[in-house]
């Protein structure tokens, strides 16, 4: 009985301790993302796959390593989770790959999400390629396309996408001394060159023909397709002929066989493993993200709403140092009064704060300075200048009730002698019966977050930041990320004093999640 | 005999099992002091440097005829479940509050008798130098969800003495019917507020 009570309690221990190395890795961000996507058409097995899965071929591994160690001596933490380059500020992602392989086993290859700081709206992708020796091509492909034609492509197998597809091959196992020339494409290849093919096979398509995949659900009856099911997106490859127009640095002279197309019925079933690079655009976890985040419209919506004249000069009005000086809030609000948009000056709640009445289409209001004496004596001004959770409370309920079937017309913005900052519905809001505990939660550790900030930073642009990704952030935690946009603004021609020519630019502000945390990612309104 | 102690194991194995469990569920991914700024999900802001546990006790002070007590007490590694299954813990310090009228004797505010943590209604926001201490106060739904802010200054010539300081309102509104904003009152200096608007020196008891 004892020795059951002894291997019982083994078991437990043993159980406690893989729980532990369980938890380790449990909000390792990068480690959470499985094998995902496994398509197959009569040529490849298209898969993204994870670390674990790419630590399973040492080649590869030693391979991305040679690339991070030789790169960046200051490599980030110990887990090697991105291989980041600080001199050229990119980093890969060898967090996970998507996995190619041809369907007899004899070539694979695997793509790698490449972040070029820099330039971070250019897709840029490693893709590291079998050849007959075992060993692996390194190609550094660009992607001159936005984020959304290749989803485009790689959802849909939109093909009028084929331009300005530039690749490098890198030199076998010295992408890291090699890269410095070769990163900036000085070595591609000449896009017009007829050395990328993009492939595309499979996928459903509707009956009738003209239907798009995003008009899917418009789409009653789908070909090979019971109905009712959602049709399935098409297999994309794209193939690269490195020995084709020039480019690159050809690292298999004596090859010639020549056969690049992977759609390519006649002759050998699969290209050739020492010319072509088999691939497809791959922007990573985050990117896709990214993409399913980033509309266009909310944009429209805030130049729209800032671009006439009267409303300029109501806006310039308010930008003054006369009013930031104010030991109260000031500004206006849009109502519809007789059918007739008219702007109206606000008046305080009783305090400080402008008050928003109901019916308002749009609010503006300058967040004033509140200078304060540290207990050392340290003057500090203690305003929070960005947007408030009372401002974030009266866009998501009187403002969005106000706009009645456009929601997404209405806005708050706010103007500060450091910053200027407007939020906007990005899609309808519905209250549920928790959400006034969340946010009582919301507003203290928006409090607690801010007040740190405006005193623990000592540079305008510095708390501006610091503010902003926390503004995201807490939102994020509140469930409202894609509900609520977040745009800066910055005035133009501010001493004109033709109005017309006082410009108010807009750029968006969304929270990305990079490797070791998030990031504010920019967008200009333009 | 043999059958009770097979039950025991399965026991003392289900309790590991449920302990493995809890122990992934909500897990500490990393402690830092108070005020970091620190996005990691499962963070623990702790008071390393032992800057709340001063005020801890209960306090006393009288202004315009009126006494106030203030009792503070220091939640440890409160758990903080947001959307996104994200989350965080804190080492938190709440009050709660009385004020009787000197004159008649009459208690017109007292939530002393608060001993949940949902119920303090305020809680610390920021240590400033170590020495200066900004609170949150925030009331019920009835009340709008009414807020201000005060400051509590420590006394260096004396550790039994703060100075309360600084009392300012903050937002105000509820969402209430789709709506949002103070159905019962028009105006924030409307809504009943039972905390000290002027400074006052509050003495430990």
């Amino acid at each position: 009985m004892k020795k059951a009570f002894k291997n019982y309690l083994k078991l437990g221990v043993l159980l406690f301790g893989i729980s532990l190395t369980l938890v380790n890795c449990q909000y390792d961000d990068e480690l959470d993302v499985n094998t995902k996507v496994i398509v197959q058409d009569s040529k490849y097995t298209i898969k993204t796959i994870d670390r674990v899965e790419i630590n399973k071929n040492k080649r590869i591994v030693n391979q991305l390593k040679d690339v991070g160690l030789n790169s960046n001596p200051k490599q980030n933490g110990t887990s090697n989770k991105v291989i980041f380059n600080q001199e050229l500020n990119i980093e890969i992602n060898d967090s996970y790959a998507e996995y190619i392989e041809s369907i007899d086993g004899e070539y694979h290859s695997y793509t790698f999400s490449v972040i070029d700081y820099n330039d971070p709206d250019i897709i840029k992708n490693l893709v590291l390629s079998l050849q007959d020796d075992g060993s692996y091509l390194e190609l550094l492909l660009r992607y001159d396309l936005t984020r959304q034609e290749l989803q485009d492509y790689n959802l849909y197998g939109n093909t009028d996408i084929e331009r300005d597809v530039t690749y490098t091959v890198l030199d076998k196992g010295t992408f890291a001394n090699t890269i410095f020339s070769k990163i900036d494409g000085s070595t591609a290849n000449d896009p017009t060159d007829d050395c990328v093919t993009y492939g595309t096979s499979g996928g459903s398509n509707c009956s009738g023909g003209g239907h798009s995949w995003a008009q899917r659900n418009d789409c009653k009856i789908y070909l090979d397709l019971e109905e009712g099911t959602d049709p399935i997106a098409p297999i994309t490859t794209v193939t690269v002929d490195v020995n084709c127009g020039g480019g690159g640095n050809d690292t298999s002279p004596t090859d010639t066989t020549g056969d690049t197309n992977p759609n390519d019925t006649g002759g050998s079933s699969f290209p050739d493993n020492n010319d072509t690079v088999v691939t497809k655009p791959f922007c990573g976890q985050t990117c896709i993200n990214e993409l399913e985040e980033i509309d266009d419209e909310p944009c429209e919506k805030i130049k729209n709403g800032t671009n006439n004249a009267i409303y300029k000069q109501k806006f310039k009005d308010l930008n003054k140092n006369e009013k930031f000086n104010l030991e109260h809030e000031s500004g206006f609000y849009m109502q519809n009064i007789g059918g007739q948009n008219q702007y109206i000056d606000g008046v305080s709640n009783g305090n400080t704060e402008l008050k928003i009445p109901a019916g308002s289409l749009n609010a503006t209001h300058v967040h004033n300075n509140h200078p304060k004496v540290s207990p050392d004596g340290t003057p500090y001004d203690s305003a929070i200048k960005i947007l408030s959770p009372g401002d974030i409370g009266n866009l998501i309920t009187k403002i969005k009730n106000a706009n009645g079937p456009t929601p997404e017309n209405g806005f708050v913005i706010m103007i500060s002698n450091e910053s200027i900052f407007a939020i906007s519905l990005l899609e309808t809001f519905a209250q549920t019966a928790e959400f006034q505990n969340k946010w009582r939660t919301f507003q203290k550790v928006y409090k607690e977050k801010a007040r740190g900030f405006i005193e623990d930073f000592t540079t305008a642009n510095s708390r501006k930041d610091a503010l902003e990704k926390m503004f995201l952030f807490e939102l994020k935690k509140l469930g409202l990320e894609n509900t609520i946009g977040l745009f800066e603004g910055t005035v133009e021609n501010e001493t004109d004093p033709n109005i017309n020519n006082y410009e108010i630019n807009w750029t968006r502000k969304t929270l990305k999640k990079v490797f070791l945390g998030y990031t504010v990612k920019e967008t200009p309104c333009n | 005999m043999q059958l009770n102690n097979k039950l025991t194991m399965k026991n003392i194995l289900i309790l590991c099992c449920l302990f493995i469990t809890i122990s992934m569920s909500s897990q500490v991914t990393q402690t830092v002091p108070l005020h970091s700024t620190n996005y990691s999900n499962g963070v623990y802001f702790k008071d390393l440097n032992n800057e709340l546990s001063f005020l801890v006790g209960t306090w006393e002070g009288e202004l315009n005829n009126k006494k106030y007590t203030f009792e503070f007490t220091l939640f440890a590694q409160v758990l903080r479940s947001y959307e996104n299954d994200m989350y965080d813990y804190r080492d938190d310090l709440m009050g709660k509050f009385k004020v009787v009228d000197l004159t008649t004797n009459q208690v017109l505010y007292n939530n002393l008798n608060s001993t949940n943590y949902e119920q303090y209604k305020i809680s610390e926001l920021y240590i400033r130098q170590q020495k200066e201490i900004d609170f949150l106060f925030q009331d019920s739904e009835n009340n709008c969800l009414n807020s201000a802010e005060f400051k509590l200054l420590k006394d260096d010539s004396n550790p039994n003495q703060i100075i309360y300081k600084d009392f300012e309102f903050n937002g105000f509104g509820i969402f209430y019917n789709d709506t949002y904003g103070c159905p019962n009152y028009q105006n924030q200096s409307d809504i009943p507020m039972f905390l000290p608007s002027q400074n006052l020196i509050l003495t430990r008891l």
